[in-house]
């Protein structure tokens, strides 16, 4: 008795993370879903081909989207990456780590309406450098934070060790840190990766619907209550993090909101 | 980048990213709010201030929206909490181990679209009902998705954040060797319940602090999922804040920089008591 | 003199970690430091090794002031109480490091490694993992990576405190028979009593930032903050 339980309640689990994503793949399939039908009427692969097809909006998003997260992601690891060493050594290590927390736990659409004049005045409303400037002012700071926990004592020993061997600081950085780093690097680059790919309230407003995301046309589509379209959108969406967990689980471990 | 980059040089990048659009953004929501810019502004007024908190638009949006974040974290700690404490070893490896990823590829906004389907009065569950007889036609299904109990947005977020208290707990429950200390309880004559309430629950709530407040703050700024699954009236803070800067009223212009002020010097205390809470620095 | 270390001072913050330190060294001898945790041993290393700086004073190695030169120009070796093998290299590539970083022609490198493999009874070892060897090993590993460079000064931050007793013993044996084969000139400090008799050629104590060096083994046992009376007197109490 007390088996069935637990085995009940494990396969709840299983499907409140499963079903979703069975869902949303099931309703990108479908065509006519009239109530109080359980199951679409119609299933087509006509939605994916039309949408996917050459010169579309969606995969012209689609494009889009995975530039800027790509750029986003590298800058973001990279600068965090130095930016983080600067603090985890520094003597107000931990005033600085506060000051990096905040941008980073405020809402990304309240800092963009805040900063939404200096993108004005710069001239950086609705194009694409306006928009992986924003999403990098929220990517960096999670960035430099994932980092901190990798510059300890350790590492700092190791690479005095490479100095005290005749390494010079190039050699200390490439053999030794850059090898360390490996993992966080990664991961990190695909945290932020997800980090732009996911957003939307601060796109919106520096994009100025100018600029269509994958997460824009979504909520065009959700407004426009075509649910099939919005199905597959969301299901673009999904599809690199799901991806990504494939290959290894320890990619996406963070998300905000 | 060889060499560690040249101090003044870090120094001035770190705040050209985190510290300078920051104080710029939050300089001109205050200036903005005190009528000091702006296409409308007189010079320093008051004005926009007495107006916001004459009305109870602003006190309910906060409670509101500390409510939603609340209500929707308990839920999700007491989920995780039992999850772990059932099955402590289900997450680390096997097929639960990579299930309770799954939440994670989602955004809000997919999410907030999901439960949608899921929960309106023409979705699944509604279906489902009527599949199994319980209801007759759509009106006879209560409403769960922009309705007064604010069911949607909280299992919303409740998926949403599922994952990352369940893989919390996990980790803490083997980094703060939770079985040993149970098995020392036990040894000293607890029961199973005092062994729980008693040692597993306190110790696993006090070292993931740090970790709901920070989240906490993340939930207050949530924008995607009530913009989708609220209703009109009362809004949360971001909702608010974007409606009353992206409409037309110019007057309401700087109503809407005083309530994101309003909000970055919440999170701005929240986050002060998070890092007092950890004892060392605060990783995520 | 081969090490002359002169009026060395640090502080920090408003803690005065070192104050005025002097002591020289003779050519492949071994001066052990004896001194309890958070005295400054290990700071003192560090200042000499170069990854630390000094407030004042004067290293001399081999007549040439090293304080102004950086930790790579020094060739003194700064051996962790970590052996901190590189993680990411197995034990060959790890005790080839230094060589590899100046240059060295690869099978010139190949004979040195195996011979130091032999002399540190690690044959066969070269394939494996840092994570795959024992503490033991590991520090073993360490000191080959060292001694391979030959540098004229080896400085040894208690390299067996985190061994097990009979490791321990082990090592401090193949310390003294590599630091006579290879005529070693090294700093061992050390918070162990015995160790530091056993290791150094001569010893000083270190307490507070101060360091006081003893003429010879008699006068250091004679000390009374030594701590070697209390120790005779226990056993002969027994």
């Amino acid at each position: 008795m007390k088996y069935s339980i637990k085995y009940f309640i494990l396969l709840m689990l299983a499907l409140v993370f499963t079903l979703p994503i069975a869902i949303l793949f099931l309703l990108s399939f479908s065509q006519k879903w009239v109530f109080p039908k359980l199951l679409p009427e119609k299933l087509t692969l006509e939605n994916w081909t039309v949408i996917l097809g050459d010169g579309h909006v969606i995969s012209n998003s689609f494009v889009i989207s995975l530039s800027i997260a790509l750029f986003v992601a590298g800058s973001a690891t990279i600068l965090g990456f130095v930016l983080s060493r600067y603090i985890a050594y520094h003597p107000k290590r931990r005033l600085l780590t506060f000051l990096t927390y905040f941008p980073f736990a405020l809402s990304p659409v309240i800092f963009a309406i805040c900063l939404k004049y200096y993108f004005i005045k710069l001239g950086l409303i609705g194009n694409l450098y306006g928009i992986v400037l924003a999403q990098l002012i929220i990517a960096l700071p999670y960035s430099i934070i994932f980092f901190l926990s990798f510059w300890n004592q350790k590492v700092l020993d190791y690479q005095n060790l490479v100095y005290t061997l005749g390494g010079k600081q190039k050699q200390a950085f490439l053999y030794i840190t850059l090898p360390l780093a490996k993992s966080f690097l990664v991961i990190c680059f695909f945290q932020c990766f997800l980090i732009s790919w996911f957003e939307y309230g601060l796109t919106s407003i520096i994009g100025y619907g100018k600029i269509s995301t994958l997460t824009i046309h979504v909520f065009q589509f959700i407004n426009e209550a075509n649910i099939f379209y919005a199905a597959l959108s969301c299901c673009l969406l999904i599809l690199p993090p799901v991806i990504l967990l494939w290959f290894n689980k320890r990619f996406i471990i963070q998300q905000k909101g | 980048m060889f060499k560690p980059l040249n101090k003044t040089l870090n120094f001035s990048i770190l705040m050209l990213f985190t510290l300078l659009p920051l104080l710029a953004g939050l300089g001109y929501a205050i200036a903005y709010s005190f009528g000091l810019v702006g296409v409308l502004n007189k010079g320093f007024t008051l004005e926009n201030w007495k107006i916001l908190f004459s009305t109870s638009e602003v006190y309910i949006s906060v409670l509101y929206t500390s409510w939603l974040a609340f209500a929707s974290l308990s839920i999700c700690i007491f989920i995780s909490l039992a999850v772990v404490l059932a099955f402590p070893k289900k997450f680390k490896s096997g097929i639960f181990s990579y299930l309770v990823y799954m939440p994670l590829a989602f955004p809000s906004i997919v999410a907030a679209f999901f439960f949608f389907q899921f929960l309106s009065n023409a979705g699944i569950l509604a279906r489902l009902c009527h599949q199994l007889g319980i209801i007759n036609q759509i009106s006879d299904f209560p409403n769960l998705v922009n309705d007064s109990y604010h069911i949607g947005i909280i299992s919303t977020q409740t998926f949403l954040s599922l994952p990352f208290f369940i893989l919390l707990y996990a980790s803490l429950y083997q980094a703060e060797k939770l079985e040993d200390y149970q098995k020392l309880a036990y040894a000293l004559g607890a029961s199973k319940k005092q062994t729980i309430f008693k040692i597993s629950i306190p110790i696993l709530l006090k070292r993931s602090l740090p970790s709901i407040i920070i989240y906490f703050i993340f939930k207050l700024g949530s924008y995607e999922v009530p913009l989708l699954l609220g209703k009109s009236s009362p809004e949360t803070i971001s909702v608010l804040a974007v409606r009353k800067l992206q409409k037309f009223n110019l007057l309401d212009i700087p109503q809407g920089y005083a309530i994101a002020v309003i909000y970055a010097f919440l999170v701005l205390l929240l986050l002060f008591i998070a890092f007092k809470k950890s004892k060392h620095q605060y990783e995520v | 003199m081969f090490l002359e270390v002169k009026n060395i001072s640090k502080k920090f913050k408003s803690q005065q970690v070192l104050k005025e330190i002097c002591f020289d060294v003779d050519a492949h001898q071994t001066l052990s430091v004896l001194g309890k945790s958070g005295c400054g041993k290990s700071t003192l290393l560090k200042i000499i090794a170069g990854i630390e700086t000094a407030d004042g004073g004067m290293v001399n190695l081999q007549g040439q002031n090293v304080l102004a030169l950086p930790a790579q120009e020094r060739k003194i070796v700064y051996l962790f109480q970590e052996a901190l093998l590189f993680p990411n290299m197995n034990v060959f590539e790890n005790i080839a490091f230094g060589l590899k970083i100046r240059n060295t022609e690869k099978h010139i490198i190949k004979t040195k490694v195996k011979d130091m493999l032999s002399q540190l009874e690690l044959d066969g070892f070269d394939k494996k993992m840092p994570h795959e060897l024992s503490g033991g090993q590991k520090q073993r590993v360490a000191f080959g990576r060292a001694l391979i460079l030959n540098p004229p000064l080896i400085l040894l931050d208690e390299p067996f405190s985190s061994l097990d007793v009979e490791t321990r013993s082990n090592m401090q044996q193949l310390y003294k028979k590599i630091a006579k084969e290879y005529q070693i000139t090294a700093l061992f400090v050390t918070h162990d009593l015995k160790e530091a008799l056993l290791m150094g050629d001569k010893i000083c104590y270190m307490e507070n930032g101060v360091l006081e060096v003893y003429k010879d083994k008699q006068s250091f046992i004679r000390s009374e903050k030594t701590g070697v009376q209390n120790e005779i007197n226990f056993w002969n109490n027994l």
